[in-house]
């Protein structure tokens, strides 16, 4: 499977009119990503109403990225963008409540990207699985189960994953064919997660030129994680030769040890040249790649927009 | 090459780019030359303006001067902008208003000979030649915009190395951009990969505080040429 493209930042809705349930549901997905739990429908209506403007200006943003002459700054100013936070991803419904039913809700909210999880009672099931069919919903739950905290945090992974993959199509389409070769292979999307987990990634967009991924991490740092293949180690050689950079490292550099950041210089004002140490992500396919990181004041991560409202 | 002193460390070219401001007395040398020459057809001041090419379209920098007593005119003549003429153009100095009268007459000059030289599209680099007579012969003043125009490709050289931060390989590769050649078509003119050819032009931009390509090829241009 191809590597998702982007990793986006989230906007997790739940409404339940029943306040117990929805405390429970909170409990359950409490270390995940941002979320707002609504007794009553209407309290969605109120904030979705600006949906298509924010998704319209995401997709510029992004157009932008592929498009743009120096990608990087692109992707910095989309994560310098705050808008990106308040993008509804997954919508999470109870199926009966007084004022709407959920399927009625789902129906109502249907946007780019946007995925629906509709809770089902015992008697739901059958309207459920027509609403699923028609498309009105992207997923639906049983309320009725031992562990719903387990099956709606996998639930909402899933359709998160999707989410994301809806609103970054453009990166992995303008990709060139070989850089998407590189990310088909298991061992670099297993490897490229591992090393998103290590640095606690929250979002991040996925470079075709150069070849990387740019990540937020929980920590407010951003992380360029360059991704280079043999052939591209040549081009590197042939660059590194004809710029004469003589920074500490070059031999490991030549040695295949290093990689420099050249890019992230070249592109970004007031980033110091440095190596870092290669990591082999896959053998097999003749895949490294190399992690940089660097603070970046404008970003704005969720983290900090909640902290931010908390304050 | 060995001249710029960017190429002589790849951190330093990779890392900090120059400041592109100049110091604003770079041409000075050139300036005694030609201001000592244009002395003898009856010219004793000359003042070198050229655009700024971080300013607003239109905005002007002085960046030469024949003798310390125009410095102190020098903010006002960057801001005064002389009636739209030729490439060659003679002035009365009342003809550029009140202030001039009282700022360049009251240095005793009389007369103006504006020589405009382009750059890019509408941005000149202008020799302000100053005479203290009234009445300049048109030998006179044939010969003395003769001068200028004379070294003009020299001083165009010594203005771009003054103030141009950008190395000759990224000269040329702006050029390249400027052309509309394709990452994949410098390949072949160049001798280096596509991505060395986008570090090039990266560089370059960075270095020029450019968006984009254009803005930087625009910016190189008012800084005496790709």
């Amino acid at each position: 499977m191809l590597f998702p493209c982007m990793r986006a930042s989230s906007r997790i809705s739940f409404i339940d009119d029943d306040p117990s349930f929805l405390d429970a549901m909170a409990d359950a997905v409490a270390s995940v990503r941002r979320c707002e739990f609504l007794h009553h429908p209407g309290e969605l209506d109120h904030s979705y109403a600006e949906q298509e403007a924010l998704l319209r200006r995401e997709q510029q943003m992004l157009a932008r990225v592929v498009g743009a002459e120096s990608p990087l700054a692109a992707a910095l100013d989309y994560f310098a963008w705050e808008g990106r936070h308040r993008i509804f991803s997954v919508l999470v419904t109870d199926q009966v409540m007084p004022a709407e039913d959920g399927i009625s809700i789902c129906e109502r909210h249907g946007h780019f990207g946007l995925r629906r999880i509709l809770l089902t009672g015992a008697a739901d099931a059958d309207l459920a699985v027509k609403a699923f069919n028609g498309g009105a919903i992207e997923s639906f739950l049983p309320k009725q189960t031992r562990n719903l905290g387990f099956n709606l945090r996998r639930a909402l992974q899933e359709q998160f994953l999707h989410n994301s993959l809806e609103r970054g199509r453009h990166l992995a389409m303008q990709m060139r064919h070989e850089r998407l070769q590189a990310l088909q292979s298991d061992d670099v999307s297993n490897a490229l997660m591992v090393i998103l987990g290590r640095g606690r990634v929250d979002e991040y967009l996925v470079l075709g030129e150069p070849f990387g991924v740019l990540g937020l991490r929980a920590d407010g740092r951003l992380s360029w994680i360059q991704i280079e293949t043999t052939d591209g180690l040549r081009e590197l050689a042939d660059s590194l030769a004809e710029f004469g950079w003589d920074a500490p490292g070059l031999d490991r550099v030549r040695a295949g040890q290093a990689l420099p950041n050249l890019e992230l210089v070249s592109q970004l004002e007031g980033i110091a040249a440095a190596i870092a140490p290669v990591e082999v992500l896959s053998e097999a396919d003749g895949v490294l790649a190399a992690e940089f990181l660097f603070d970046w004041p404008a970003a704005v991560s969720w983290r900090a927009l909640a902290e931010e409202r908390g304050g | 090459m060995s001249e710029d002193p960017s190429r002589a460390s790849g951190l330093a070219l990779l890392g900090e780019p120059p400041e592109p401001a100049s110091p604003p007395n770079a041409l000075d040398e050139r300036m005694q030359a030609l201001a000592a020459r244009l002395r003898g057809r009856g010219f004793a001041g000359v003042a070198f303006v050229r655009p700024d090419p971080f300013g607003v379209a239109g905005e002007r920098l002085v960046q030469a001067l024949s003798s310390a007593a125009l410095q102190a005119h020098a903010e006002w003549m960057a801001r005064a902008v002389p009636p739209r003429g030729g490439t060659v153009e003679r002035l009365p100095v009342a003809a550029l208003g009140e202030e001039a009268v009282r700022r360049l007459g009251g240095l005793g000059y009389q007369q103006l000979l504006l020589v405009r030289l382009p750059l890019l599209g509408e941005a000149c680099g202008e020799f302000w030649l100053l005479s203290t007579s009234a009445h300049l012969r048109e030998e006179q003043l044939g010969t003395a915009a003769l001068e200028v125009l004379g070294d003009w490709p020299a001083w165009r050289e010594a203005l771009r190395a003054a103030v141009c931060p950008l190395t000759p390989r990224e000269r040329e590769v702006l050029r390249a951009v400027a052309e509309g050649l394709k990452g994949s078509e410098a390949q072949q003119r160049f001798g280096c990969t596509e991505r060395t050819f986008r570090l090039h032009v990266e560089n370059a931009k960075r270095k020029l505080r450019a968006a984009n390509g254009a803005q930087a090829v625009y910016r190189a241009q008012l800084m005496g040429g790709l």
